[in-house]
């Protein structure tokens, strides 16, 4: 008796803490990559959320959700209102960060990345437009929050240098880390030429990827 | 009590009285030689006409007169011919005889009658056990005469130290139930305290020894087995070396064990007839499967629903894709391919063997394929259900207590998430440290564990290494063998 009077209170107190109702896997959206751009009236949350078809786990369609604000706890809450499911960051591998939040808002942007608990391993990296960059689509990843990261990776090894800048290395650089720049295909910028793949600056040198 | 009398007539009479209703009863009267008139009883198919004709009735007729007044103890000592004949002058005796296959014999001006050893009732004979077959190593199985399965250990053990002790169990069955043991390694406690629970059991009948084991066991609701049962003479004169019991019945090939630990869940015969290596792997495996079939389908309910940030990006997507469409939650998909894969387990041991392919196809298209493709279930928990039914088959003997632990971690899995099986592990340690068969911990030699006791567990070493028995009769001679 004693036993289970223990096991009970053990079992009661494990639910208090556990803080967690179960959620089937098709009411949530997994957020693939998220996008954060500086607009006139506040900031711009975009997330890219990768959509299975009904039992065609090999068929992914991607879609853009938005929404704007103040600051950027306002914006996320302005894209939940257009949501029927939940919002999942647990699995987002990417965040774009647009020109805008560079240098005044990164670390409103850590901060929320932390309390959403995006995992610490994502790539972080800087585009003149965040919402243009995830829209562009893909070809060989189902999302561009996959194929961003796997790009940096294939980067790195092929240079011997690491290209990909996680978030808590951001976060812990002090200001001055340089975060890989990425651009959407066929767009000029001043540093370079006209780049027709998709280039990463490191300390302000381009690298070109075929 | 009723008594035989002198008066044969009489006699007669009574025993017609008992058995008035039995087809099967014959009796014969004739004069014998000795110039008195006998009679002979027995009930047809219990006893062989053969054997009584042979043994008994002409010896009887062509014995010569002799000076012997008691023709009862005359007949026994000079004129029959069967190997076991003893005099009663108790009529109940008389009876319990014939049910167990004699001949009664009845004299005219005789108190006594003879109680003739004449058994003639066929057994199946020696086959191999469907349930414990081997790829290597004997292939002789127990058969329902527990008499010739006793002398089937024997023949494995031939040492006078070998003891069979015989107790009657069941108000009207009265089945003979033997304990047999080595009364040299056998713990003295031990075999008392089975004859104390055997001695209490009230019952009307023993049909199988499961009856037995339900009514001696140490927690009669558990749902772990702490009494072992095999139907292979050499797993148990194995069993009876290592200083355990083994109780036998009448009318059943299965032949009990204890103590019973649950380490013994995992060991097979085989393992100790295949090369070392061979057999530590499948131990091991064993093991692994047991631990993968409480805790696959939990574990994936609880990251599926609970800790989803925890499982691989495709795979979740890929959970999420094959998910859409079903109209029932993950906790009820669940439980509902488990109930399936129970009843095809349960339709797969039951049905005839030549329906097999029909049950190969109900089970592998309609349910596998078709139930899938009408959104009925998911593809992914198909799979986790049925991998977690394949590792369950390769513990049979923790087949009733497997299912219980896996629908129970599958629940609280969908209450807590990884916390509740967690809680379910630790409940399952709690309740397995408390348990015991006949005063040995159930988790020995885990429990306490020593490096003779480790090397027949988990793995199973070279006989060379393993020089003691197992641990649980401390008190008595635990050296297997001299160290080389």
């Amino acid at each position: 008796m004693k036993q289970i009077a223990f096991l009970l209170s053990a079992a009661l107190i494990l639910l208090s803490f556990s803080g967690c109702r179960a959620v089937e896997p098709e009411e949530v959206y997994l957020i693939s990559a998220l996008g954060f751009d500086r607009v006139e009236d506040g900031v711009r949350l975009v997330a890219e959320v990768p959509l299975t078809r009904e039992n065609e786990a090999d068929q992914m369609e991607v879609r853009l959700f938005e929404g704007s604000g103040k600051s950027i706890p306002s914006a996320l809450e302005d894209m939940k209102n257009g949501l029927a499911r939940q919002l999942e960051f647990g699995h987002c591998a990417l965040a774009v960060l647009g020109e805008g939040i560079e240098e005044e808002t990164l670390d409103w942007v850590l901060e929320c990345l932390s309390e959403w608990q995006v995992p610490l391993s994502a790539t972080v990296v800087f585009s003149p437009d965040a919402r243009a960059l995830l829209g562009r689509g893909s070809l060989s990843a189902p999302a561009v929050g996959y194929e961003l990261p796997d790009i940096l990776r294939l980067i790195s090894k092929s240079r011997g240098v690491s290209f990909r800048c996680r978030v808590y290395e951001v976060a812990s650089s002090g200001g001055d880390f340089q975060i890989p720049r990425f651009l959407p295909n066929g767009e000029e910028v001043a540093e370079v030429d006209r780049l027709a793949g998709v280039c990463v600056y490191r300390q302000k040198k381009a690298v070109r990827i075929e | 009590m009723e008594t035989v009398g002198p008066d044969l007539g009489k006699n007669l009479e009574r025993v017609c009285a008992a058995f008035c209703r039995d087809a099967t009863f014959r009796q014969r009267v004739f004069q014998a030689g000795t110039g008195v008139r006998a009679a002979v009883c027995y009930l047809d198919g219990m006893a062989s006409a053969g054997e009584i004709r042979a043994g008994v009735i002409r010896p009887l007729m062509k014995a010569l007169p002799g000076d012997e007044p008691n023709a009862a103890a005359y007949a026994a000592e000079k004129v029959l011919w069967a190997t076991e004949v003893s005099g009663t002058g108790s009529l109940e005796t008389v009876f319990s005889g014939l049910l167990s296959g004699a001949a009664a014999v009845f004299f005219e001006g005789c108190s006594t009658a003879l109680v003739v050893d004449a058994k003639g009732f066929r057994s199946r004979g020696i086959q191999e056990p469907e349930n414990e077959t081997v790829l290597q190593g004997p292939r002789e199985g127990f058969d329902e005469v527990a008499v010739s399965n006793l002398a089937m250990i024997r023949r494995k053990l031939q040492t006078p130290d070998l003891c069979a002790e015989t107790i009657t169990v069941g108000k009207r069955s009265k089945t003979a139930v033997y304990l047999c043991y080595l009364r040299s390694l056998a713990s003295g406690a031990l075999v008392e305290e089975l004859k104390r629970r055997l001695a209490n059991i009230e019952i009307d009948g023993i049909l199988d020894t499961n009856y037995l084991n339900e009514l001696i066991r140490d927690r009669r609701l558990s749902i772990f087995k702490t009494v072992g049962s095999t139907e292979r003479p050499d797993v148990v004169a194995a069993k009876l070396l290592e200083g355990r019991v083994a109780i036998l019945a009448n009318g059943t090939p299965v032949v009990l064990t204890v103590p019973y630990l649950f380490a013994e869940n995992f060991q097979s015969g085989e393992d100790y007839y295949l090369n070392f290596w061979g057999a530590s792997i499948g131990r091991f495996l064993r093991y692994f499967c047991f631990f993968l079939t409480i805790s696959v389908p939990a574990v994936y309910l609880a990251l599926l629903t609970h800790h989803q940030r925890l499982l691989p990006t495709f795979l979740l997507l890929s959970s999420a894709g094959t998910r859409g469409g079903v109209p029932f939650s993950s906790l009820a998909e669940c439980l509902l391919l488990i109930l399936v894969l129970e009843i095809l387990k349960e339709t797969g041991a039951r049905m005839p063997q030549n329906l097999g392919h029909t049950l190969g196809i109900i089970g592998g298209l309609v349910v596998g394929q078709a139930a899938v493709e009408a959104r009925l279930v998911s593809a992914s928990m198909l799979i986790v259900v049925a991998v977690s039914g394949i590792a369950g088959l390769m513990i049979p003997r923790l087949r009733a207590a497997v299912f219980f632990l896996r629908v129970g971690f599958v629940l609280l899995a969908a209450w807590l998430g990884l916390p509740g099986c967690l809680l379910g592990g630790a409940f399952l340690l709690v309740r397995l440290t408390g348990t015991a068969s006949f005063g040995v911990s159930y988790l020995q030699p885990l429990e306490t564990p020593t490096a003779q006791g480790m090397k027949d567990t988990f793995l199973r070493l070279p006989w060379g290494k393993m020089l003691t028995r197992p641990a649980f009769n401390r008190n008595l001679t635990r050296q297997r063998r001299t160290k080389e």
